[in-house]
């Protein structure tokens, strides 16, 4: 028995031995394929000098970064079905993506067949074509938008929650489609706006549409007749004029606070869900940082009474930011982005860290912040030229003098014409990357113009190519004997899988953060000691690898990744949703036992509860059905964190296809009720007239009607699936039915025997 | 069987998901605090005699004159789903109400009644989670 158990617990020893190392991730391969298609090389025309971002606003840059992004879909699934005459299969997986979950709500819904999109053979063509315009920027906005953000940036005439029920109409009038279009400026500013968020803004998984309210109108509901927009948890956002503010200076303007306090709303309740706080802003952390308290109690009319209050000492960001914690949260979050120097000012230290931190990647928006981040994200760049420019420089190329560096900046003492030349390369790369971050880059302008910070932004290129040059010499001087080293070395620095394998390996772990670095130590100390290098060398490989790919980043990259991969499997996801409802769908259902499960929610409607609990039983096995089933060059997924990392991503896009199929069975189902109320209305009056024994007080008129609606909904030979009996049943049986039995003959009479 | 019965437990500790046993309207104070123990805090509200008294897990009770009249709890498991009262609720005679009026553009808050399970749960505009229950006498 011993030697078994001594056997046995061998095994295990192996087992996890074994099991130390996951297999390799999928993403890997994926990025990795991504990457061996090439991306587009920028360089930069003599006439960049002093232009700026919006300088470059046309249809060639978009179409250059659609080309990018649709790359990620290269090797997706193609999705069948057709769209009008398009035929899905033969369009990129992104368009047809589009198309197959947003393709009835673009353009004109008030009369599809207003607009001819016969000639279109893309998705950017379709939304100019609704546009009025050809091969326009609009077109390629709006898909940029839904590459970028994965929501649709409407353009169609049917705002979200509008009173009526047809589209077109707001505010009581029949309104002109091109009223619900961008303008060109506000185009600029929301494309502006994608190159400037970053997940999690850029990766809000139930964020639906964002839809421009007709332009000269206020929101409908008189509650937000006052506010410019309004976010939905239900999936949406709606924008009016107020809100879409672009100032002369077209980088200036509301438009950007507003569009960005909005997608915080959202972020606020993503990040809630499934907690019980709902929305992220009322946890007790935020509460706490924020300084707002709840009081709640039940007044003497015995209303609920719910009011935020100011803790003792509370800073804010505006008075706005003071009405609620989830005021609190967009507020502040948009403000940090926007108008870093005011935000810094205003709230508390610990707050303004913690918006850095958990949304913005560590970043700050100061200007001299931005000036420091531009140097840091492009140094792989900048530090490969340096490295061309000390090898340059060591062929003995001359260059004019120039004092850009001093002797004294180096340590190894170079030559004079070493210096010269080292200098006069350093000043070409200085130039070279402000004029790039110039116009590349959503502030660069904005930071660049301002003559006070030139002095800075030379003094910290100074700083790193001081520090850049130097590492470059002595490792040209250190691997003189060793070139193989340093070519390994830069293979490890341009080598993001290590840090996103780490990622991987350490999500979800206890300290996630930590792990992610050990991890890294582990693999670089590794590829060190196999190339003996000393541990001095091995720690400086390690330093810099962290600085390239330091763990918010990679965190935030790995999202957006995965949220394009599984984007790239729709197709797989769809026909496993619908699998999952039909095998529901087919069984017989009641109503008796309690709804369980969080996976599969309603909040407007019903769903009988054997039907919802199946759904939500269901739901797991399919998530893993779809999960496993995915690979890349015939490897399926093996690595359990990545399945960790992928099944709540699947799972957003398995119930929104579910909820599609829900919305349209309860339409029908509703449509099917209403053809029996019609039939029946008779036999469900007799029915209650034949035994009047539900009358429980014919006193109280209220309860009354009550107990003969309860009773009518037994009487009706029918059980809803998707709607609750009172949803359905319950105007016709108030307004209709019941009146008719209280004034019968064989209801008076009852009463008349009751009272005697 | 140590396992067993290990586990039995923790399956009865996790279904245990109860209501409070009070009797609002008419347990006073110092039942309360022998059922419950101690506060943590007590603050005054704008109402003659009203204080709210808090305990741990976000749990608050409302006294009047010493008398205890409304119990504030947080949604735990299905609770925290609005079909699951949907469903509760649905041979009651209930009401839904909008409880607060938007300062900005935050979303409503709406409350939904059922006087005869003497249960109020709260939930906002357009979402399917309930953020917090109130219990109070039966009528």
């Amino acid at each position: 028995m011993k030697k078994i158990e001594e056997s046995l617990l061998f095994l295990l020893i192996v087992l996890v031995g074994c099991s130390k190392r996951n297999p390799g991730p999928l993403i890997t391969r994926w990025e990795k394929n991504i990457a061996q298609s090439g991306a587009v090389e920028r360089s930069l025309a003599s006439t960049s000098q002093g232009r700026c971002l919006k300088n470059i606003f046309n249809v060639d840059t978009l179409k250059e970064e659609i080309f990018e992004l649709e790359k990620k879909y290269a090797e997706g699934q193609r999705v069948e079905g057709r769209w009008k005459h398009l035929d899905l299969s033969e369009l990129p997986v992104p368009q047809a993506n589009f198309l197959n979950t947003f393709g009835n709500e673009i353009g004109d819904l008030r009369d599809q067949s207003t607009i001819d999109y016969s000639s279109c053979r893309d998705l950017p063509c379709l939304f100019n074509k609704i546009y009025g315009k050809e091969d326009h920027v609009a077109g390629y906005v709006h898909y940029l938008w839904y590459l970028k953000f994965g929501n649709m940036l409407s353009a169609d005439n049917k705002v979200p929650d509008q009173k009526s029920s047809t589209p077109g109409e707001y505010n009581g009038r029949v309104i002109d489609l091109k009223k619900y279009l961008f303008h060109d400026k506000e185009l600029y500013a929301l494309w502006r706006l994608t190159l400037m968020l970053r997940p999690p803004h850029t990766t809000l998984s139930y964020l639906k549409e964002i839809q421009r309210v007709p332009r000269g109108e206020r929101i409908e509901k008189n509650e937000y007749a006052q506010a410019c927009g309004l976010a939905h948890s239900g999936g949406w956002i709606i924008l009016t004029d107020g809100c879409l503010k672009v100032d002369e200076n077209s980088d200036e303007g509301y438009l950007y606070q507003a569009v960005l306090h909005e997608l915080s709303h959202h972020l606020d309740f993503e990040l809630g869900r499934g907690t019980r706080a709902f929305y992220r802003s009322h946890k007790k952390d935020y509460l706490k940082m924020s300084g707002m308290l709840l009081e709640e109690y039940v007044n003497e009319k015995g209303k609920i009474i719910r009011k935020w209050v100011h803790a003792p000492g509370i800073k804010m960001i505006s008075d706005y930011a003071g009405t609620s914690p989830q005021e609190n949260f967009a507020e502040s979050i948009s403000m940090f982005r926007i108008h870093g120097e005011e935000t810094k000012n205003k709230i508390n230290d610990e707050h303004y860290q913690f918006l850095s931190t958990e949304y913005y990647q560590n970043r700050r928006f100061e200007k001299e912040d931005l000036m420091k981040q531009w140097i840091q994200e492009y140094s792989e760049e900048v530090d490969k030229d340096v490295f061309k420019a000390v090898a340059d420089c060591s062929q003995g190329t001359s260059s004019p003098q120039t004092d850009y560096f001093k002797a004294s900046d180096f340590s190894s003492a170079p030559t004079q014409g070493m210096m010269n030349c080292l200098g006069s390369k350093a000043s070409d790369i200085s130039q070279y990357l402000k004029v790039r971050t110039t116009l590349y880059e959503a502030e660069g302008c904005k930071v660049h113009d301002d003559l006070s910070t030139n002095v800075k932004w030379n003094q910290f290129m100074k700083e790193h190519l001081i520090s850049s040059f130097t590492h470059s010499l002595e490792m040209l001087s250190e691997n003189k004997d060793h070139p193989a080293r340093l070519d390994v070395f830069q293979k490890i620095i341009s080598d993001k899988t290590i840090a996103g394998n780490a990622y991987v390996n350490c999500f979800k772990e206890d300290r996630e953060k930590e792990c992610f670095h050990d991890e890294i130590k582990r693999e670089i100390s590794e590829k060190a000691s196999n190339r003996n290098l000393p541990s001095e060398k091995t720690k400086e490989w390690l330093n810099t690898y962290m600085a390239q790919y330091p763990y918010d980043l990679t965190r935030d990259e790995k999202r957006k990744n995965y949220q394009v991969f599984v984007s790239t499997h729709l197709e797989k996801i769809r026909i496993e949703a619908l699998k999952t409802w039909e095998g529901c769908f087919n069984l017989s259902h009641n109503d008796l036992d309690v709804p369980s499960g969080r996976h599969f929610l309603i909040s407007d409607g019903y769903m009988i509860s054997s039907f919802y609990n199946c759904l939500n039983t269901q739901i797991p096995t399919a998530l893993k059905v779809i999960s496993r089933g995915f690979s890349v060059d015939g490897s399926s997924l093996r690595n359990a964190k990545e399945e960790m990392i992928l099944i709540p991503i699947v799972q957003v896009e398995l119930i929104r296809i579910l909820k599609e199929k829900y919305f349209l069975q309860r339409e029908i189902e509703s449509k099917k009720a209403s053809e029996i109320l019609v039939q029946n209305e008779r036999n469900i009056r007799e029915k209650l007239l034949s035994n009047l024994n539900w009358v429980t007080d014919d006193d109280d008129s209220k309860r009354l009607l009550f107990d003969c609606k309860k009773q009518g909904y037994k009487s009706i030979d029918f059980v809803p699936m998707f709607n609750l009996p009172s949803t359905l049943f319950s105007d016709v049986l108030e307004r209709k039915i019941c009146p008719g039995i209280f004034k019968s003959n064989e209801f008076i009479r009852k009463n008349e025997s009751f009272s005697e | 069987m140590k396992l067993l019965c290990c586990f039995s437990f923790l399956m009865l500790a996790s279904c245990g998901i109860k209501h409070s046993s009070l009797d609002y309207g008419k347990t006073t104070m110092s039942d309360l605090v022998s059922v419950r123990g101690e506060p943590s805090e007590e603050k005054s509200i704008p109402m003659d005699g009203g204080k709210i008294v808090h305990y741990e897990d976000n749990e608050k009770f409302q006294v009047k004159n010493e008398i205890v009249t409304h119990g504030f709890k947080d949604p735990k498991g299905d609770e925290k789903n609005l079909i699951f009262w949907k469903h509760k609720f649905k041979d009651c005679q209930t009401s839904n109400t909008k409880i607060s009026t938007p300062v900005g553009h935050e979303l409503a808050e709406y409350e939904f009644k059922c006087p005869a399970l003497g249960i109020t749960v709260i939930y906002s505009e357009g979402s399917d989670f309930i953020s917090r229950i109130v219990e109070h006498e039966k009528n």
